[in-house]
């Protein structure tokens, strides 16, 4: 009697799944979709608040003159001139990203061939907690601590600069950098690693050697995740850069370090409240928003063709 | 197979439950939204705190985010007064008066700020005139250093406010002034925007060779200020409440309040306001470090 009972119920929520499936099948459908949508919801967004002076601007001015005065002095005309705060995104997300990723990858590989047991488990830890620190406290950091030292250590006037800024958003794109590759270099099989071992490599010459190419793919994928984070940093680089535009004149001179800058993430932070919706100072803010977006679409364009190249020679 | 049909309607009960209760202040009481100046955040912060025991179910609502967002309020409709620390503007007024059929906006002047320049506390520089600072500040200005004005061989790191703000207004038309031709002369470049009248204050602190702008009512002990002189060589005046009473601190504006037309006296915007010009919010004024209008 009881296995009748049993049968029957499983009979009966066997033909509700099936007839659940459509549903089901149609929300995941829909989920998909729906990202699909918001990306481009976003795009359209922008762009339609920019849209109006989008024909006005003037690019040259835009792209090489460095004098940003949405509000100018009484009889002036107002200026747009953002290369300025171009150079702060541009030089903020170089410096960051070459100090993240030498570090990050060296991190990765030491959690991944190097270290074991417990101090491989705290080390991952340790550092998933590096990235759950709020991006503000980051600035906070930059701004209380970072900046006095630097002032210390290289004996100038202003500690919140250029250095600083990259410092702050490096160590926000360390544990994404790390997570990422160790996650890569543990999917190279051990079968490389032995066979190099069985040829005489010593432990590094296995890392460098045979594990770097192997997990090309992957490292590529984490450095470019780290650029993406840079570029698109507010908080921390707004409390930290020193909100100067400035273009330095010898960009190979590393005291470009110690100048004050300023980058796009901040400028349309700490300026968008201050507009009126729809007024020109508004919509170029919008603009500053498009070559954001397009810098990040470029990176994530060619980070999957570059990572699609790799895959393409090695199957 | 467990249903997760249960968890699903407690998950729904309490999302409904805690969205209900957004977006209820129907309790009888009426509501006001300032908006406006950063430099009279706190005065209007503590006006906001005093006034609750004035008139306890008068809901207001301030936020200080710079001048131009004082006005952007009243022209948007989400606030009914507007902070500034400086005049608005013909395009600002116009807009306003657009978006209000015709009605224009009101000021009324509820104190006064005096500008200080700070400094770095261990700067030996303690006083300095209008026309140096105009060299300091102004693009084309030839002083950059602080041995030019009897301080130590440093580079001035100027730190100011951001362009929309008005205090950067203000000191833009009262120091850097015009040029030769009648056109208002913009900031040197590498001239800094701080986060708010405090980021001036904290940059300053922590920068040996820093000097920037503020309101006077945000000096603490971090940082000192120099005393003024109108002209070079004049007396030096200390930025204080009553040398900005006596005017002779020459770095002086009025802080305005702008409606939207003259409120009505019996409107709880009109009762505000009058408070705020009367013995009550004056005294909040110059417990705020700010001068009151008598």
């Amino acid at each position: 009697m009881a296995a009748g009972k049993t049968s029957a119920i499983k009979a009966v929520s066997s033909r509700a799944l099936d007839r659940a499936e459509p549903l089901i099948r149609g929300v995941i459908y829909i989920s998909g979709w729906s990202s699909i949508l918001f990306v481009v919801a976003i795009f359209f967004f922008i762009f339609k608040e920019a849209a109006p002076i989008l024909t006005k601007v003037d690019w040259g001015e835009f792209f090489f003159e460095n004098r940003w005065i949405p509000n100018p002095a009484e009889g002036n005309e107002a200026n747009y001139g953002a290369a300025g705060i171009l150079y702060g995104t541009f030089a903020i997300t170089v410096v960051s990203t070459m100090i993240a990723m030498p570090l990050g990858f060296a991190a990765a590989v030491y959690i991944s061939e190097f270290a074991t047991g417990k101090v491989k488990e705290t080390l991952k830890v340790l550092i998933e907690l590096l990235a759950a620190i709020p991006s503000i406290i980051w600035g906070f950091i930059g701004l209380v601590i970072m900046g006095p030292i630097i002032q210390k250590l290289f004996d100038v006037e202003v500690g919140v600069n250029l250095l600083n800024a990259s410092l702050m958003v490096a160590f926000m794109a360390i544990p994404l950098i790390v997570s990422i590759s160790e996650d890569a270099l543990r999917a190279v099989p051990d079968s490389y690693r032995e066979a190099a071992l069985a040829l005489g490599a010593s432990k590094w010459e296995v890392v460098y050697k045979v594990l770097f190419p192997a997990a090309k793919n992957g490292l590529l994928a984490a450095a470019m995740l780290g650029v993406g984070r840079a570029v698109g940093e507010t908080m921390a680089v707004w409390m930290a850069s020193g909100g100067t535009e400035n273009i330095p004149g010898n960009v190979l001179n590393p005291a470009i370090l110690l100048e004050r800058v300023k980058a796009m993430t901040a400028t349309i932070a700490s300026e968008m409240k201050d507009t009126a919706h729809g007024d020109e100072h508004y919509m170029m803010l919008f603009v500053i928003g498009i070559v954001l977006l397009f810098i990040c679409v470029v990176i994530n364009v060619i980070s999957d063709l570059v990572i699609k190249g790799i895959k393409k020679k090695h199957s | 197979m467990k249903t997760t049909f249960p968890s699903l309607l407690t998950v729904a009960g309490a999302t409904a439950l805690a969205l209900s209760s957004c977006g209820r202040d129907d309790d009888g009481g009426e509501k006001v939204t300032i908006a406006g100046s950063d430099t009279m955040l706190q005065v209007g912060l503590a006006w906001q705190d005093a006034y609750k025991s004035v008139a306890s179910n008068v809901a207001l609502s301030v936020e200080g985010e710079g001048s131009s967002t004082g006005f952007k309020a009243l022209i948007d409709k989400t606030a009914e007064i507007a902070h500034s620390s400086r005049q608005i503007k013909e395009s600002e007024a116009e807009k306003i008066k657009a978006a209000h059929n015709g009605t224009e906006a009101v000021e009324h002047i509820v104190g006064f700020d005096g500008i200080a320049v700070f400094m770095h506390p261990g700067n030996p520089v303690k006083s300095i005139s209008v026309p140096e600072l105009k060299e300091i500040w102004a693009a084309g200005g030839t002083i950059n250093n602080w041995n030019q004005v009897g301080g130590s061989d440093s580079e001035i790191q100027r730190m100011g406010r951001s362009n929309s703000s008005g205090t950067y207004g203000y000191f833009q038309k009262a120091i850097l002034g015009k040029n030769a031709e009648g056109k208002g002369l913009e900031y040197k470049p590498g001239t800094g925007a701080a986060n708010g009248s405090q980021g001036v204050v904290e940059f300053c602190s922590t920068t040996p060779s820093g000097i920037g702008y503020s309101g006077m009512s945000y000096k603490n002990d971090t940082v000192g200020w120099l005393s003024v002189s109108a002209e070079k060589g004049g007396e030096a005046i200390e930025p204080s409440i009553a040398n900005v009473q006596n005017k002779t601190y020459p770095i002086a504006r009025p802080l305005y309040i702008y409606t939207v037309g003259e409120p009505d006296p019996d409107s709880t915007v009109g009762k505000y306001l009058a408070w705020i010009k009367g013995e009550g919010g004056q005294e909040v004024v110059s417990a705020q470090g700010f001068v009151p209008i008598n």
